[in-house]
């Protein structure tokens, strides 16, 4: 794996994990499709953008481990 | 015929399969001790998925979050993490499979043990561990005869239903060991989601039927409990400090959990953890999507403000809310997330106590072989025993099961993340600072959470885990690991890893100069 990939991978969980943690109890919250206030989206949905990231980043570093049988 | 007797029938054919099913594989699982506690290490993604995955959702998630949402509001949802366990599990397990895979460790004792060279601090680890998995396995059973007794209009007795309950769990790991559960966290799984679903869309068309989900938040904008859609709460309990406190106690530590740290080891390949990597998060996103949706806008729609006994809720909305097919296919949801963490977790006590305890001390430390067979036979009894210490503790039926569990068990398996963590990636980690640090996590856990109240906001298990981790690295630092030590857990380890990544990345480079050429 390149470093800067790595680097990009855990830049992109420090601020994923800031916004869920944090971040989310000051955001405004306005409510979305007129049922689903924005703060509950982030809690609900960001984590399946992370699971695309994850999953990509480990495709890309288990591609890396074909000697491991 | 009467729907509690419809219901009761229901509830005795489904404790039936179970030990029918875990029966099954008795024979073949009396053969070695790395069959019933491992599964042969042969687990493939699907079933490794699932049953990870509801092993972590237990009776707490469908009865406890959606109380603890309706009570605090959304934020409780942080319970989960961002679902920082998946990304934990394939980070930290890859590295735990490995060494499985290498020297042959089965249990969280048998790593920490090790990686640590101390046969005290092992025994002590799992003397905790065991200790508090019995109360967390217990709340788990109260959840289920607490609902069964709701949904069968108190025809089946509180005591009986938990007893049944308690009996079918032990008799199910008993005949079949690990293979057995993870099959049958599988079918929960796939039993758990669909429920979930079934009760969802039932209460939305019956209750809302002019908006859906939109009409029921109109609904919760007039009736004064919108406060529940929004961070940090109607108590205002989860600010930015109470996210990070229950994100710890019930996602960051979830992969050091006995029975979770167990599944790191029984991958059948490395493909196991690319595939966990994305439908893990995924798992958890379509089952929690569902508990949310009734604690934060079903249950506050339907039962408005200031509900009596939030603890019951599903329970009251599926019974008094619901027909009873309804309520029938909740309570079997509750059997799913409920069943599926008990035997996960009684089988992980049942691994240390015969394994590490048993096996390690009065045969391996004496130069003793063991018989396969006789360990098996250890780890049933134990079971045995286990079933009757945990029917005495739900027999006392503490008042608030959320509460219960997260003060005692949580915190407490946590306390060996530290130690997990620094030992596979620290190579300055020693045996001294694994002691001074759990030993005094464990303290500052119990001081904080039953004495004193923990400052500054956050938690009693924020701070032992603080306290853990400066105490593990100061003490470290002034001691020193023998180099054997270094040499098994790191330089071995990290030559499998990175050696064939450095030469595929050299044969690229080669291939790349000779084709420029």
């Amino acid at each position: 794996m390149k470093k800067s990939t790595t680097l990009l991978f855990i830049l992109f969980n420090v601020i994923y994990f800031f916004i869920d943690y944090v971040l989310v109890t000051i955001l405004p919250n306005p409510l979305l499709f007129g049922w689903l206030p924005l703060q509950l989206y982030i809690l609900l949905f960001f984590p399946v953008i992370a699971a695309i990231v994850w999953g990509l980043y480990f495709h890309a570093f288990f591609n890396t481990q074909g000697h491991v049988k | 015929m009467k729907p509690a007797i419809l219901i009761s029938l229901g509830i005795l054919a489904y404790a039936v399969f179970i030990v029918w099913h875990g029966f099954r594989s008795f024979k073949s699982t009396s053969e070695s001790s790395e069959k019933f506690f491992t599964a042969d290490r042969g687990l493939n993604p699907f079933i490794l998925l699932c049953t990870t995955s509801i092993s972590v959702f237990s009776a707490l998630a469908f009865y406890g979050a959606p109380a603890g949402i309706y009570k605090d509001g959304i934020g409780f949802y942080s319970n989960t993490g961002g679902m920082v366990a998946a990304l934990m599990f394939v980070v930290v397990g890859y590295r735990l499979w490995l060494l499985g895979r290498e020297y042959g460790f089965t249990t969280p004792v048998d790593y920490l043990r090790s990686r640590y060279y101390s046969d005290g601090y092992g025994l002590f680890v799992s003397a905790f561990l065991i200790l508090f998995i019995v109360p967390y396995v217990a709340m788990q059973l109260v959840a289920i005869g607490d609902a069964v007794v709701v949904t069968t209009d108190g025809m089946v007795p509180y005591v009986v239903a938990v007893a049944v309950g308690t009996i079918v769990v032990s008799l199910h790991i008993i005949g079949g060991g690990m293979g057995s559960v993870a099959w049958m966290d599988t079918f929960h799984m796939c039993l758990g989601f669909g429920t979930l679903i079934t009760l969802i869309i039932y209460l939305t068309l019956h209750y809302f039927p002019n908006g859906g989900l939109a009409e029921a938040v109109q609904i919760m904008q007039q009736n004064g409990t919108y406060d529940i859609l929004s961070c940090p709460g109607p108590k205002g309990t989860f600010h930015w400090k109470g996210m990070i406190s229950n994100a710890l106690t019930g996602a960051i530590a979830t992969v050091v959990w006995p029975h979770i740290f167990m599944r790191t080891f029984v991958a059948s390949s490395k493909e196991n953890f690319r595939q966990m990597s994305w439908a893990m998060p995924l798992s958890y996103v379509l089952v929690y999507s569902p508990i949310v949706i009734i604690g934060a806008i079903l249950a506050p729609a339907i039962l408005g403000p200031g509900f009596e006994k939030p603890d019951n809720i599903v329970a009251v909305l599926s019974t008094q809310y619901a027909p009873p097919l309804i309520a029938f296919i909740s309570l079997l949801c509750l059997f799913a997330f409920g069943v599926s963490t008990a035997d996960s977790l009684l089988l992980s006590a049942s691994a240390m106590a015969s394994r590490d305890i048993y096996l390690h001390h009065v045969y391996e430390l004496k130069g003793k072989t063991s018989d396969p067979k006789q360990v098996v036979r250890f780890g049933r009894i134990v079971l045995l025993v286990l079933m009757v210490i945990t029917l005495v503790i739900v027999a006392l039926k503490p008042a608030s099961i959320t509460d219960y569990a997260y003060k005692l068990s949580s915190p407490f398996f946590a306390q060996i993340l530290p130690a997990t963590l620094f030992g596979l990636f620290w190579k300055r980690a020693t045996k001294e600072g694994a002691i001074a640090g759990t030993v005094s996590g464990l303290a500052v856990a119990i001081v904080l959470t039953f004495f004193v109240t923990p400052p500054l906001g956050f938690s009693a298990l924020v701070w032992a885990l603080v306290i853990n981790t400066a105490l593990l690295v100061s003490v470290s630092l002034c001691t020193k690991v023998p180099e054997d030590i270094i040499a098994k857990y790191h330089t071995r380890i990290d030559s499998i890893i990175y050696s064939g990544a450095e030469l595929s990345a050299l044969t690229d480079a080669t291939l790349q100069a000779v084709n420029q050429r």
